[in-house]
């Protein structure tokens, strides 16, 4: 789940459901915006969430809390090995925002598949059309 | 003795030294806050997580956790700094925190409103001032005070340096400060042995002060350890050795109470550090590690007895105490205004109110002292009333300095009553976690009231204490105020009267849980007949006590000896 800003909305749903369905599988959020002390966005669920096992792993990208900007883009490459090595590992992508980010996203996932997964560039994007066509990487962006 | 530890003795013991997981804190993103225990022992590393009150509420709402920052405290002997440090501890004050420095009661400088991912750069960068923030806070030594008595230069530089170096013997011999906050790369061959506080510290914190007499202003009586110079012929010659004072209460809890050291002997000079380590010692085996509540010095001495205890404080030291000198204070407050030390250096002690050194329109302090501090060539000294003294200056120097005093309006001593000066109120609402009731933003409203009762009865020159806390830990020593108020819930406080004028005798609390009517209703009546019924020279909190308003209070050994 990738969902900087208002993005995160559905996936506070996804999260919730899970937990109400008692769902097992394993489950990771990427959330990001300009300041983590006034944007964060529903904090203190995603805080429960996070103690309470509802969520394995959340990466976090707040842009103006230093020098350098950050966003989720960066800190999905980071973690770039793990992400691929989920996709492989057959889990579902969903990306939510605005359309810039989601360009910009749709991009790290693209390199990190390259680098990760020993792809081209070309092979990369045929495995991303893959994954949407099978229905395991779903974007809403506006 | 036998009873369950304190959870918090666990978790010092198994800290490492203090480290817990405070880099891991740091790094964590999810929270601006520490993780519960880091949040503990990051007080023994010179700072508090605070959040700020107002926005609680807001906060929650909006599904935000607090709005966590830290407060930083140095670790001062004596208050005593440079302009350099100044200019540096101003501009991290500026750049990082609530654009405030605070002067404590306890001589240190606080820098409130650090932000985790700021908080070790900050202290990074005070350290690279050559000013520490170690052991600021908890169960340790804390700052260690010294009088900032102006008047006698030899003997103050004498008696800081004393100071100073009990201060750096009683730090922890741990690297986890170096290594966590100024990236010092762990050494196989450094000793970490605790070896003066042991692997659980001490049970609780440890208050340290020097006298200078004949002024109270450290409030001697009120530390776990004081220490009052004996000074003959301009020579330090040893101190008064007093143990087991103490503040900290808890609302009905009569466990709990306010003391006074009690005086143990005189020891010489060369004997004070020896005299320092035997006291703590005998308080880090004899204190109570159940109750944090009972854990003080004070409740120590009252349970095995005073006797008891100066023998074992004998015993560490290794030779009996002598009879305590005659000692003689004549007040606990400052000298405001210029004062020439015997050196002929001079010194201009300035008001600064509740220690919080701002940019306000009427009073651009913050900006003043920063130009003082870039043109000054002594130190300065912040005094135990949370007031600052621009210290040695030249004689040749002085007019700048003034020029830059009244530029800025920081001659506020000179208007105003006695009391308005005298004046101390912690920090309180909104960043203390402890606090019940308004203090420090409380106090310019309720002054303006007191004065105008003072104005009403003719007393706006009676030189009378008045001090404000906004709960019963008492950080701003309410109760040794001859007027305290005291946070109970908020807009009431317990109101405590009858202290003397030199720090000598505790208040009794007088009325309790009320709210502003009901304090000035009380306090126009008093002051009143105070007015009216005074003998020469007669105190306020003297005057109640003489008159019945406060009862007789009960027999307290350095009342009687001091």
């Amino acid at each position: 789940m990738i969902g900087p800003g208002t993005g995160v909305a559905p996936f506070r749903g996804f999260v919730q459901e899970r937990s109400a369905l008692g769902g097992s599988g394993r489950n990771w959020l990427f959330f990001g915006a300009r300041h983590a002390r006034s944007q964060f966005l529903y904090q203190l669920e995603w805080q429960a969430a996070v103690r309470d096992g509802q969520l394995q792993r959340l990466d976090l990208a707040f842009s103006r809390d230093q020098a350098e900007p950050i966003h989720v883009q960066q800190r999905l490459l980071e973690r770039g090995r793990e992400v691929y090595a989920w996709l492989q590992g057959g889990a579902h992508l969903y990306v939510c925002g605005g359309i810039p980010m989601g360009r910009s996203v749709h991009a790290a996932l693209a390199a990190l598949v390259a680098e990760h997964g020993g792809h081209s560039a070309e092979s990369a994007s045929d495995y991303l059309n893959q994954l949407q066509h099978s229905g395991r990487y779903a974007r809403d962006v506006y | 003795m036998n009873a369950v530890l304190s959870p918090m003795e666990t978790l010092k013991r198994e800290s490492h030294g203090l480290r817990g997981t405070i880099p891991a804190s740091l790094d964590d993103a999810i929270s601006g806050a520490l993780r519960e225990g880091d949040a503990q022992l990051l007080k023994f590393h010179g700072s508090y997580q605070q959040d700020d009150r107002d926005l609680r509420e807001e906060r929650r709402q909006q599904k935000l956790e607090p709005a966590y920052s830290f407060m930083i405290r140095t670790r001062l002997p004596g208050g005593v700094a440079t302009p350099a440090q100044w200019l540096v501890l101003d501009a991290l004050a500026t750049h990082y925190g609530n654009g405030t420095l605070k002067l404590s009661t306890r001589q240190a400088f606080q820098i409130h409103g650090i932000i985790k991912q700021q908080l070790k750069s900050t202290i990074a960068a005070i350290n690279q001032s050559l000013i520490d923030t170690i052991a600021a806070c908890g169960d340790v030594n804390r700052n260690v005070m010294v009088s900032a008595n102006p008047l006698v230069s030899a003997a103050h530089a004498r008696i800081h340096a004393d100071a100073a170096a009990i201060s750096e013997h009683l730090l922890p011999h741990s690297r986890a400060y170096h290594q966590i906050w100024l990236d010092e790369k762990p050494l196989l061959d450094v000793d970490e042995t605790e070896t003066v506080y042991g692997p659980n510290y001490l049970p609780r914190k440890f208050k340290i002060g020097f006298a200078l007499p004949p002024i109270n202003d450290v409030d001697v009586f009120s530390q776990d350890l004081g220490f009052v110079a004996i000074v003959e012929d301009g020579e330090l010659i040893g101190y008064n050795l007093l143990a087991g004072g103490g503040m900290g209460t808890t609302h009905n809890d009569p466990r709990t109470y306010p003391r006074l050291a009690d005086v143990l002997g005189f020891v010489s000079a060369e004997r004070v550090l020896a005299a320092a380590v035997a006291v703590v010692t005998a308080q880090r085996d004899l204190g109570d590690r159940s109750d944090r509540k009972l854990s003080r010095l004070k409740y120590t001495i009252d349970r095995i007895g005073f006797d008891a205890f100066r023998h074992e404080v004998e015993t560490r030291l290794g030779v009996a105490l002598a009879p305590a000198r005659d000692i003689r204070f004549t007040d606990s407050g400052d000298r405001f205004g210029w004062v020439a030390g015997d050196d002929g250096r001079w010194h201009y002690t300035l008001r600064v109110e509740s220690g919080r050194v701002a940019d306000t329109p009427a009073q651009p302090a913050l900006s003043g002292l920063r130009a003082i501090a870039l043109q000054h060539r002594g130190d300065f000294r912040l005094t135990p009333n949370q007031n600052l003294m621009i210290a040695n200056v030249a004689a040749a120097d002085r007019a700048g300095i003034e020029a830059l005093i009244e530029a800025h309006g920081l001659d506020a001593h000179q208007r105003g009553s006695a009391l308005r000066r005298t004046a101390l109120a912690c920090v309180a609402l909104p960043t203390c976690a402890q606090a019940m009731a308004e203090a420090e933003r409380y106090l310019p409203t309720i002054l303006d009231r007191i004065e105008s009762l003072l104005t009403r009865h003719g007393l706006t020159e009676a030189p009378i204490l008045l001090r404000i806390s906004g709960c019963p830990n008492g950080c701003s020593r309410p109760f040794l105020g001859e007027i305290a108020l005291v946070g109970k819930a908020p807009g009431r406080y317990n109101l405590h009267l009858g202290a003397d004028f030199q720090g000598r005798r505790l208040n009794r609390l007088h009325r309790e849980n009320i709210d502003q009517a009901t304090i000035l209703s009380v306090l126009d009546e008093l002051l009143g007949r105070y007015a009216s019924e005074r003998e020469t020279h007669e105190h306020f909190g003297d005057f109640l006590l003489r008159v019945g308003v406060v009862r007789v209070p009960t027999v307290i050994a350095a009342e009687v000896q001091a």
